[in-house]
């Protein structure tokens, strides 16, 4: 039988700095001392209610944690049955949203908790999220933006979502983490702590910025903080048409942490002069027995593989799409069974739409 | 079928072939054989329609049809192949997907209908056991990690699936053992007929004792300096390349 796993799930209320501050190293200035002027976030008065929040954003859940205690509620989500998290609506697309939301996955097992998120914002949104992964229990995480139909509202100048994730993983314990970034204007700081022994994360994804404006960002931190600690971070990135990508991964390997070992890899294709890719790993290493590695590379389409399958009667643009399908199917999000979106075709959909591609790029 | 006339072909300014004329009817099997350096690879690369080659003077065309206003899509579906020297390997594409791709986008160029999957594979099946190849290779990455001799097989696979009018196979034999050797030669010997013309560039007279070309060339230094049969290929084996430069 399949087990089942409990998330303490619980909306903060404005200003309610408890959970931070309950939870070891972590200190509530990092949440403040975010950049959040950039993208023009607002200060957290503006922050939703939280009640108004649930029913404005996971109205589904509205519903289950009405009877239970109003702070910290228990669902019990399976891999069959995973948590969705879907912030598409339209409310939360046309006011300013602030999202602050704790999740602990205990009990053991696996457990999928899945969030979508609009492709395109039409006002500003931050999101704080932390997430509690307890002892042998697995958390596979999705974060996946999907395409919106923006062009119902008038005001479509494009906006940003600045989203920072603490993640706290426990002995035994796994957090799976896959990116899919469409988005217009995206920074993502993912900041996990491998706190007990065998304790691994692994953050992986796509980002295909392809537009003049598009910008997603990634710095994701990793900190081993006990033995035999695992991480892997790999992220392939596309960037066309004046769209800019950043990945930015940093692993700390603390004293203590003997017998770790970490890989970070990132591989990018960039199509368009005017295109960018912004890569960088970083490690930062106190201890000597670990295994650490590391590899990035930003490149065109391989012509010699172009000119083969032209020569097997694909045409130019055939030929590249093709290239670019085998490139990020690599690292694209499996498919969770129970989503009804498919990812594949969403990934296809807006590789069709880089302008750049088969117009000698 | 193929009739090159007078061409001079050039890498960015350079010229690399140098007049060079070659008529290859239907159904025939000529060998083109020169030393290194002589341009070989330029020619079956500029036949094929390499964006890095021009056409300086000269005309060629295939079946009538002028080739130098053809892109490179348009010419496989008109039924040229290239057999390429070193197979280039394609990460994360199976082979059978890509074999299947190429076969329909050359049939929807021609404007005939596409194969569907059982009938593909089918054919597929058939033809790798005829090569003797491993069925695992099916699904692998087009080329990745295959041995030499694999890739080869893998080439002539392609051209028993694609079916060309002509292939232009360019050093099939290099770095293939004797028993990889017969394979390709029985696989090239079985598509042979009276409509298919082969052209076999090679440094070495080995393939042609597996596959009897009609014609043998010898090409240096961009041109054609000698023209005949079999016992071209022999008088060359034994008296080296100097002998006609």
């Amino acid at each position: 039988m399949q087990k089942q796993t409990t998330f303490n799930f619980e909306l903060w209320r404005n200003n309610d700095k408890r959970r931070w501050s309950r939870l070891t190293n972590i200190e509530s200035t990092h949440v403040i001392a975010l950049p959040t002027k950039k993208i023009g976030a607002q200060t957290s008065s503006d922050f939703c209610e939280t009640n108004d929040f649930i029913e404005a954003h996971v109205p589904h859940l509205a519903k289950q944690l009405n009877h239970i205690n109003p702070s910290i509620d228990t669902l019990s989500i399976t891999e069959s049955n995973p948590l969705i998290l879907d912030w598409r609506n339209k409310q939360a697309s046309q006011k300013s949203a602030g999202q602050r939301l704790y999740i602990e996955a205990q009990n053991g097992g696996v457990c999928d908790l899945i969030e979508l998120m609009p492709a395109h914002l039409v006002s500003p949104t931050y999101r704080a999220h932390e997430i509690h992964v307890r002892s042998g229990t697995t958390l596979r995480h999705w974060l996946l933006e999907v395409p919106n139909d923006i062009t119902q509202t008038n005001d479509t100048t494009p906006c940003g979502a600045l989203s920072f994730r603490r993640t706290l993983v426990e002995r035994n314990a796994t957090i799976e983490r896959h990116y899919l970034g469409l988005g217009h204007f995206s920074k993502n700081i993912d900041h996990t702590v491998l706190t007990g022994e065998r304790a691994h994360a692994s953050v992986k994804g796509l980002f295909l910025p392809n537009r003049s404006g598009a910008e997603w960002d990634i710095h994701a931190h990793v900190i081993h903080d006990a033995p035999q600690t695992t991480s892997d971070n790999d992220f392939r990135g596309l960037a066309s048409d004046g769209g800019v990508g950043i990945w930015n991964s940093i692993v700390t390997i603390n004293k203590g942490a003997d017998g770790s070992d970490s890989k970070q890899l990132n591989h990018n294709i960039i199509l368009g002069q005017k295109s960018q890719i912004h890569t960088k790993p970083e490690l930062i290493i106190f201890t000597d027995d670990v295994t650490a590695s590391h590899g990035c590379t930003c490149g065109a389409l391989d012509e010699d593989a172009l000119f083969y399958l032209r020569t097997r009667g694909l045409s130019k643009e055939q030929a590249e799409l093709l290239l670019i399908e085998a490139f990020l199917a690599e690292t694209t999000p499996p498919q969770p069974k129970s989503l009804d979106i498919d990812i594949q075709a969403i990934v296809r959909q807006h590789r069709l739409e880089h302008k750049t591609i088969g117009a000698g790029a | 079928m193929l009739e090159i006339k007078d061409a001079v072909i050039s890498v960015e300014d350079t010229p690399i072939i140098k007049g060079l004329n070659l008529s290859i009817p239907a159904g025939e099997v000529h060998a083109l054989m020169g030393p290194n350096g002589a341009g070989k690879s330029t020619l079956s690369k500029f036949i094929a329609g390499h964006e890095d080659y021009t056409l300086e003077s000269g005309t060629i065309s295939f079946n009538g049809e002028d080739l130098s206003d053809m892109d490179i899509h348009e010419r496989a579906a008109a039924g040229l192949f290239l057999g390429f020297q070193y197979p280039v390997e394609i990460p994360g594409v199976a082979n059978h997907y890509f074999l299947k791709t190429a076969i329909n986008a050359q049939r929807k160029e021609r404007g005939e209908e596409e194969l569907d999957t059982a009938a593909f594979l089918k054919e597929l099946k058939k033809e790798m056991s005829e090569l003797k190849m491993d069925p695992q290779f099916k699904s692998r990455p087009v080329n990745v990690g295959f041995s030499g001799g694999e890739k080869k097989r893998n080439e002539i696979l392609q051209l028993a699936l694609l079916k060309p009018k002509m292939a232009i196979l360019d050093e099939s034999d290099s770095g293939l053992d004797i028993d990889a050797l017969q394979v390709v030669a029985e696989g090239v010997n079985r598509l042979r007929n009276q409509e298919r013309s082969f052209l076999l560039i090679t440094h070495y007279q080995r393939l042609l004792n597996h596959i009897k070309p009609d014609v043998v060339h010898i090409f240096a230094d961009g041109v054609i300096v000698k023209s005949g049969g079999f016992e071209l290929a022999q008088q060359l084996e034994a008296e080296g390349y100097k002998a006609f430069a």
